[in-house]
């Protein structure tokens, strides 16, 4: 968008930039052909958009999620809430209130009498403009990027009749949605690259949109944390040019600097909060997914329940224990280790009648005497823990755990019955740590207030809990208990959730008040929450791929396969390639670049490979930040994390074409672009059926998995 | 200029320093001449000497002071000390890492002529009870330890730094508490430590032959990188990272090469990348498989190791000395068992607990068990399976012990012992009353090493006996022997203290192997052989497999994020009688110091970026030349050692930070020279320091450091480190006790110290 000029300056030579482009005025033959274009776009995103009436794969997510915010109940997922919020709100307008439950891949949208259920058709209609809209921002980025019509219309079609990019954006889901606001982002940020005069309305006004765009992209999904990065190297790229740039005072490289901070930082962030606000605001009913939250939240929602927590925990008293590091609660089940065969000891993370202990004296008492009495516990006192449901003890034993085999783990359980003798190995020591607790709870145990550990008397080692997954086989996928020597401290922490005990009545002894979280605090906690549980999405799925894979178009993902329909999630293998020929194409000619660069020397610059090398360079750095990083994550992928990146690969192609254009001449670049166009046409045209759910014929199908982990179920066609 | 000095001047400027160094500087450098004078002497060759000497040897005191203390096994020691044995006894046995610094550490033994006996299996394990030669293992660790500090002082000195900046920045390590602790015991850390700083000096010098190149020494620096580096990547795969950083440079050095101006043709560059990739890649290359040789070469015999390798691979292993001894335990065999730290057998007779103790308490009654360290028959037991099996007992089976002296079965039961209130009695009874109490008679073989289902045999498997139905371990202690009526012999009974290692046991002896049974003759075992690189490359699989296991958390592994501020340190070793206690620690003010400048290092390159951009040009080309390439490389350096961390999933320790500490060391003087040094363009020079106007012109200027500020910051500085050195120090050597209100003194940051209350 910007060129550079060499200037001879008064004491060295600088370079210079000035926009690019000015804005551009469309001929009536251009805007009649942009008309039909956008029609036949509409036509595409939106042709059969209400089949299948059914709920097609996340959607079942997404849908249930509307119908919380409908239903005000809280509730807790990964992605931040704004598309989620905005789904909510259209099926709101569109007259669903709450009462049909995403339950089940392949509900019906649709009742018996053929009355309609939720108006899933308009909530489809969303993603399937924003994906309209993409296209034709598209058109204009790429304008705005110096192509000529004819090649910013390619880049245009390509993004229009890319399989993925349609399939994604005809369903309830948050891709489509997402990619509007980077693609508006992307677009404002063009402009405002292009806008001659700095300060000027027009450019605050851009800027301006540009931090708006940003900071709801990263309010959808956290992948806008990429497209900040994106952005964050550009700016970056233009201040360093804009410094070396004589001909610009001090003070406006300030004020640059200054404006940039403002717009792209601040304004975003507000944004994002902001959002969260609007979450918060929407959600304050306490529902069944509460319980996973720090009592301080659960008090700031409504309906919350804390009539039975006493603050006075005594000997006789039955409580949950949970664990401060991760959150979840002491838990015991009737299974075992498969090594030992002694009955596990696990956190797990919802509340649950499994979770109950009753706190016992070291010594053997009748229940008569345990309960008639009440004694409250304090810092030192020993304690044995009787599991309720499945009546025993926790115990320590001198041998390893399951996962962790280190010779300084050793295994926890629940051993013995109602009348096994009392033992040193079942005795736990009360050691209230000071630092985390109440004022009021450093002496007494208090439900919530007070932070201790359990030390274990006979094997010498503090109870512990981490993030260690059991398999799911034989474990659920809960979390390992271990006791540990010298632990982490963090991760040796416990305090006390629920509290009753037969004695305690109305009045005594005094209940806790719970001091509601706010904002802030809740923000913070559902952060890590959101963190967590991301980085914990590693076991794998069936459909589940590596980033390598998406290069070359390994696999795709099954969305739905059922009713004689089937939706399967592929993307348009001539342009996924055509996007690693034009990448590579880029490594070759700037490798040659640095062969020949010599230091101290001017770059030679012509019109067409500056151009090429500065806005080639903008689309291949946002693909890249969308895409490098999916590397370093350990979590589970699927092919539509790659959605944001191969709309920046796509751009690539058309802006390499436009340099093939302008270097080779007209011939050849026409015969370019129509052979991408062609062979991504015929692609897009022959896999519709599987974009779109159409009739298809079983022996096409199959003999159309061209590659060999193409798995196209093609059970459901004749 | 140098011709000019005259030997006043020498004596002016010497006198100088001598008043800085007891920080007491009142003579004013107002003059120039003055000025002039002290900077040349402390570029005088003689200073620099005295300068080496005085580090080196404060080094080695500090080093081998108290090396003797603790004389008990600390910390990972029991890791290095343990392979130093098998190296000696020749047995195998599998370690994550590469065997140099190993090799070295077992040949320290070997010349101490020590037979590895040792097995160092827990911290605390006195050395001089069991005659280990541990001054010597330490002392290598303490000379190369010692030896690091002069290398840093020579790494500055060849980098073109004053005296002081050298002095400085060798006693960064030298008053460095982590450098000390962990650099005088039996760790690998002082190799590697040293060969790093080897490495580094060996490319600073070979950086300065770069006008002369293909010369002798530039061959000679070029080779001995390139052997240090190899040394340093045998010794830990963190070597890596050293790699990374002279791969840095090297890289730098090609490219500028290739410049157009330089008007070299490709196959001048060529020729000197052939030279480095030969010697700081293949050669290496071959000195590292040469380790692996020499590693396989010593272990001929099976060992710990064994059960890590693939059976082709065990075939090659000769038997353990121990094999002529070690037999199979089978079931119904007559034994003897031998308890590990009294040596006493386990063994009853036919008299019985006396009904009341002289406490008052009262007995069973039953028959005495008791330990006896003589020979006698009564030793014998017969090991027997619940389940009436026969065939080998493995390591975690259930049995029970019939005593074959008395025919009745071992027992313990909830009753107390005669001198341990809280400990179980052990007894023995008929067959009759042993098929009521069954339950009671049962016993678990516990592998002192944890490691199940492997053939119990004696002389070799030590266990826990283990009662099944009360979980108490059989013990036996000689502190206090029983009675008359025991006949002074050793009480037997059963501890709850499971995790005591003086629960050890083993079997001493089969009796009587009858004369067809295989076990009775000893047959060494037949040794195949396998060619080198195949052993070499399953070993080395092996070790980056297991070194990726490593990953669960550990007690005291940290956060990268801590390390340069030096937050929280790791205990290595504790005494509670006289409230010692050796904590591994950093020098705090100097860490952060290091920080500090590692940090101000960035903000001054991009000032000086940005300004010139802006067309400001503040700094001299040879200012500039020493902040980008000088200071620039041991910046590198230092993020080629910590950054990668990051990515690392495995367990991380404080100890992982001290090579990238040595090289900020190296980088924090030269930074604190480079800040006290008039490094401005005459443009930008204020009317007093600039005498002459032209001064960026052709004539090469030395550069002036402005010497009262520059040392009294450094005497400020120094005498911080090193107060700071000293306070810490009980905590570094571990021989002073302290009270908790000093311990609770020390306690800064985020460490927990041991007696703090």
């Amino acid at each position: 968008m910007a060129v550079f000029e060499y200037k001879k300056g008064i004491q060295r030579p600088y370079f210079f930039t000035k926009p690019l482009v000015k804005p551009i005025m469309l001929s009536g033959f251009e805007k009649i052909q942009l008309a039909l274009f956008f029609a036949f776009t509409v036509a595409v995103r939106f042709f059969n958009i209400q089949n299948p009436n059914q709920i097609v794969f996340d959607e079942v997510h997404f849908g249930k999620y509307a119908r919380n915010y409908i239903n005000s109940s809280y509730f807790m997922d990964v992605h931040p809430p704004l598309v989620k919020m905005l789904y909510a709100a259209i099926g709101y307008l569109g007259g669903y209130r709450g009462d049909f439950v995403f339950s089940k891949i392949g509900d019906h949208y649709i009742g018996k009498e053929g009355e309609k259920l939720v108006p899933y058709v308009l909530m489809r209609s969303f993603p399937a403009l924003s994906g309209t809209l993409i296209v034709i921002l598209s058109y204009f980025i790429l304008r705005y990027s110096g192509c000529r019509h004819f090649i910013a219309l390619f880049g245009a079609t390509l993004v229009c009749i890319e399989n993925s990019l349609v399939a994604q954006s005809r369903f309830i889901l948050l891709d489509a949605p997402l990619l509007l606001f980077i693609v508006l982002t992307v677009y404002s940020f063009v402009r405002f690259s292009n806008e001659p005069e700095p300060f000027g309305k027009r450019w605050i006004r851009y800027l301006f949109l540009t931090g708006v765009f940003l900071g709801l992209s990263v309010s959808s999904k956290w992948v806008g944390i990429f497209t900040i990065g994106w952005l964050g190297i550009m700016t970056v790229n233009q201040l360093w040019w804009l410094i070396g740039d004589l001909s610009v005072p001090d003070r406006d490289v300030v004020r640059h600097v200054l404006y940039r901070a403002y717009f792209l930082i601040i304004l975003p962030i507000i944004i994002y909060l902001g959002v969260f606000a609007i979450h918060f605001l929407l959600l304050h009913e306490a529902s069944g997914s509460s319980g996973t939250v720090s009592p301080r939240f659960k008090a700031s929602l409504d309906g919350t329940d804390f009539s039975n927590l006493y603050a006075n925990v005594s000997f006789g008293s039955t409580v949950s224990i949970r664990h401060l590091g991760t959150g979840e609660f002491l838990h015991s089940h009737n299974h075992t280790y498969p090594k030992s065969h002694n009955q596990q000891v696990t956190l797990y993370g919802y509340k649950d009648t499994n979770n109950l202990f009753t706190i016992e004296k070291k010594d053997k008492l009748s229940d008569k005497e345990l309960f008639s009495k009440v004694s409250f516990l304090r810092h030192r006192d020993i304690i044995r823990l009787f599991h309720k449901k499945t009546q025993g003890y926790l115990h320590v034993s001198d041998s390893r755990p399951p996962i962790s085999e280190q010779d300084y783990n050793n295994e926890v359980s629940i051993i013995g019955d109602k009348d096994y003798e009392p033992d040193i190995n079942e005795n736990f020591e009360v050691k209230i740590v000071k630092e985390y607790s109440a004022e009021d709870g450093t002496q007494e145990v208090k439900s919530i207030g007070t932070v201790f550990q359990l030390f274990h008397k006979g094997t010498k080692c503090t109870l512990f809990g981490h993030r260690v997954k059991l398999p799911k086989d034989w474990g659920f996928g809960q979390l390992e208990v271990t006791c540990i020597e010298s632990p982490a401290l963090k991760n040796s922490l416990w305090y006390i959730e629920e509290n009753t005990h037969p004695l305690f009545n109305q009045t005594y002894p005094a209940k806790v008040e719970v001091e509601p979280l706010g904002f802030f605090g809740k923000f913070v906690e559902l952060h890590k929450k959101m963190w967590r549980t991301n980085a914990g999405l590693t076991a794998s799925h069936k459909y589940s791929s590596r980033p390598e894979d998406w290069l070359v178009l390994d696999r795709g993902v099954n969305y739905f396969n059922r009713s004689g329909k089937t939706i399967y999630l592929l993307g348009n293998l001539p342009i996924y390639w055509g996007i690693v020929f034009t990448i590579g194409v880029f490594a070759v000619f700037k490798l040659v670049q640095l062969w020949k660069w010599k230091p101290n020397h001017a770059p030679t610059v012509t019109d067409a490979s500056a151009k090429y090398d500065s806005q080639f360079f903008i689309y291949f750095v946002g693909w890249l930040c969308h895409f490098a990083p999916s590397f370093l994550m350990k979590r589970q992928l699927f092919l539509h994390h790659y959605i944001p990146s191969l709309w920046f690969g796509i751009i690539s192609i058309a802006v390499l074409s436009e340099y093939v254009w302008a270097k080779l001449g007209k011939f050849v670049g026409f015969f370019y672009v129509m052979t991408i166009l062609g062979l991504s046409g015929f692609f897009f045209y022959w896999y519709s059926p599987i974009v779109y759910g159409l009739e298809w014929n079983k022996e096409t199908c199959m003999s159309s998995r061209l590659l060999p982990n193409w798995d196209i179920p093609c059970d459901q066609f004749q | 200029m140098l011709n000019t000095i005259s030997l006043k001047s020498i004596l002016q400027s010497s006198l100088i320093m001598m008043k800085s160094k007891k920080r007491l500087i009142k003579v004013s450098s107002n003059t120039d001449k003055e000025l002039k004078n002290s900077h040349i002497a402390f570029r005088d060759e003689k200073w620099y000497t005295v300068g080496l000497l005085l580090v080196t040897v404060t080094a080695f005191c500090t080093r081998f002071y108290a090396i003797n203390y603790p004389d008990e096994v600390v910390f990972d020691e029991v890791h290095f000390g343990k392979f130093a044995s098998y190296y000696l006894e020749r047995t195998y046995f599998f370690d994550l890492h590469p065997p140099f610094a190993k090799l070295l550490i077992a040949f320290a033994g070997f010349l101490a002529g020590y037979n590895g006996e040792f097995k160092f299996t827990t911290i605390g394990e006195s050395y001089v009870k069991n005659e280990v030669p541990y001054m010597v293992y330490r002392s290598l660790s303490a000379v190369q330890g010692s030896l690091t500090v002069p290398i840093v002082y020579l790494c500055l000195k060849e980098s073109g730094y004053t005296v002081l900046t050298c002095v400085f920045g060798a006693c960064i390590i030298l008053f460095d508490g982590a450098h000390v602790a962990e650099t005088r015991l039996i760790l690998l850390d002082a190799t590697l430590i040293f060969f790093v700083s080897l490495s580094i000096y060996s490319y600073i010098k070979f950086t300065k032959q770069r006008l002369e190149p293909f010369s002798q020494n530039w061959w000679k620096w070029l080779f001995f990188t390139g052997v240090f580096l190899s040394c340093v990547i045998s010794t830990k795969y963190v070597g890596v990272f050293t790699y990374l950083t002279i791969g840095c440079g090297v890289l730098f050095d090609l490219w500028s090469l290739l410049d157009y101006k330089k008007g070299y043709s490709l196959g001048y560059v060529g020729k000197h990348f052939a030279a480095r990739f030969f010697l700081l890649i293949l050669v290496p290359f071959l000195i590292y498989l040469n380790w692996f040789y020499i590693h396989f070469a010593i272990l001929s015999k099976s060992g710990p190791g064994d059960n890590f390798m693939s059976s082709e691979f065990q075939e090659t292993l000769g038997d353990s000395p121990l094999a002529a001894f070690a037999k199979e335990v089978h079931f119904n065999d007559v034994i003897t068992m031998k308890h590990k730290e009294t040596g006493a057998m386990l063994h009853s007779h036919l008299a019985n607990y006396p009904l009341r103790y002289e406490d008052g308490r009262v007995s069973s009654q039953g028959q005495q068990v008791t330990a006896y360290s003589g020979e006698d028959p009564n030793n014998n037991w017969q090991v027997i399976s619940p389940e009436g099996l026969a065939g080998v007992v493995t390591q975690g089976d259930v049995i029970r012990l019939r005593h074959v002296g008395t025919d009745g079965y071992l027992l313990t039961h909830d009753v107390a012992s005669p001198f341990y209130p809280t400990n179980e009695e052990f007894t023995v009874v008929g067959e009759e009353k042993a098929t009521q109490r069954w339950n009671e008679t049962l016993f678990r073989i516990d592998p002192y090493d944890k490691k199940k289902n492997r053939p119990l045999k004696s002389k070799a498997s030590f266990f826990k006996l283990i009662h099944v139905p009360t979980v108490v371990a059989m013990w036996t202690h000689n502190d206090q022997l029983l009675p008359d009526w025991g006949f002074n012999q050793q009480e037997v009974n059963g501890n709850k203290k499971l995790a005591d290692e003086s629960n050890l046991w083993v079997v001493d002896n089969i009796i009587d192997i009858a004369e067809d049974d295989p076990r009775k003759h000893y047959v060494p075992k037949e040794v195949k052989k396998l060619p080198f690189l195949t052993k070499w490359l399953e070993l080395q699989r092996l070790m980056f497999v297991q070194n990726n296991k490593l990953s669960s958390d550990h007690p005291f592994a940290s956060d990268p994020i801590s390390w340069p501020f030096s937050l929280s340190g790791v205990s290595f070793w504790t005494n509670s009688e006289s409230r010692k206690q050796i904590y591994f620690i950093g020098n705090i003010p100097g860490w952060w110091m290091e920080v500090a400048a590692l940090g101000s290092f960035l903000g001054l390159v991009f000032a000086d970026q940005f300004t010139r951009r802006r067309n400001c040009l503040v700094l001299t080309n040879s200012a500039r030349s020493r902040l980008y390439y000088n200071l620039g490389f041991f910046f590198i350096g230092w993020c080629c050692h910590y950054l990668p961390f990051f990515l690392m999933s495995r367990q991380k320790f404080l100890h992982h930070y001290l090579p990238a500490h040595l090289i900020a060391a190296i980088f924090t003087a030269g930074f604190l020279e480079f800040v006290f040094t008039d490094n401005r363009t005459s443009e930008f020079k204020d009317q007093k320091t600039s005498r002459e106007p032209n001064s960026n012109s052709s004539k090469p200027k030395e550069t002036l450091i402005l010497w009262l500020t520059f040392s009294s910051f450094v005497a400020l500085l120094l005498s911080i480190i090193v107060w700071s050195f000293f306070f810490f120090a009980p905590l570094t050597y571990g021989n002073t006790g302290l009270s908790a209100e000093e311990v609770q003194q020390r306690q800064w940051l985020d460490m927990k110290l041991q007696f703090a209350k």
